[in-house]
């Protein structure tokens, strides 16, 4: 993708929102016991999202799926700590977070989050990157 | 971005399904509270991701619903050596290319 031009940031969206629904529909079949809870929140600087928690599962002690999109006059220096150039700016945030514990200590707690910025200032062009991955925190080793 | 979420049922999937029904007790019960204490304090004091939640002026219930329920601390503990909880402390740990031919 040419960096001068702006990902569709509709389609980010639709494709993060799209994952929480996937995720969670499957971890609740997979659990089979209790079903996500779903709190929509709004931001007073901008933006909002959802969260998602499932609580006492059969599988899952506890299980949350988040989804935020946030808009922000001032990139904090958590995410501008790589690109000093860039702190400062206006910017919006798009992503999901989970983390899942598990009621068995052999199954390891997991963690993903994927994520979409954009920094702008009047007069430049737009920055913008993707980020994400996951990790496992296991209890006992498995060869 | 898209192909790290696709993938994430399909990794987590089949390691929790082999593992869920395994038996355990007290014993590793207790290790894994102490284990989430540990993981408490990662989340809190250095994740990157908490970090920008809280200072973006995030909302707090959001940022902290990724903490587990209970958890545990106690002072200057040691797992006995030999024993599987060591294991994961001396064996699984310490960084290790996990992709390389063993």
């Amino acid at each position: 993708m040419d960096p001068a031009t702006v990902p569709d940031t509709a389609a980010v969206e639709r494709y993060l929102r799209g994952l929480q629904d996937r995720i969670c529909a499957t971890i609740e079949t997979l659990d089979g016991k209790v079903r996500f809870e779903r709190d929509v929140w709004q931001r007073a600087e901008g933006g909002g999202g959802q969260t998602r928690t499932l609580d006492d599962g059969a599988v899952f002690e506890r299980a949350g799926v988040g989804f935020s999109d946030i808009t922000g006059s001032k990139l904090p220096p958590s995410a501008s700590a790589h690109r000093p150039e860039l702190a400062g700016r206006g910017y919006r945030a798009m992503g999901v977070s989970l983390v899942f514990h598990p009621r068995n200590p052999y199954a390891p707690t997991v963690h993903m989050n994927v994520r979409f910025f954009i920094a702008e200032k009047p007069g430049e062009a737009a920055v913008w990157w993707f980020g994400g991955g996951f990790d496992l925190t296991p209890y006992y080793g498995f060869d | 971005m898209q192909s790290v979420g696709d993938h994430f049922l399909k990794a987590y999937l089949p390691i929790v399904e082999r593992r869920k029904d395994i038996a355990y007790g007290e014993r590793q019960r207790d290790w894994q509270l102490y284990r989430r204490g540990r993981y408490v304090e990662f989340n809190l004091v250095w994740d990157r991701g908490t970090l920008f939640g809280l200072q973006s002026g995030g909302r707090t219930e959001s940022i902290l619903m990724s903490m587990p329920p209970l958890a545990s601390w106690r002072y200057n503990w040691q797992p006995p050596a030999g024993s599987p909880e060591a294991a994961l402390i001396e064996q699984y740990l310490p960084p290790r290319d996990w992709c390389a031919a063993p």
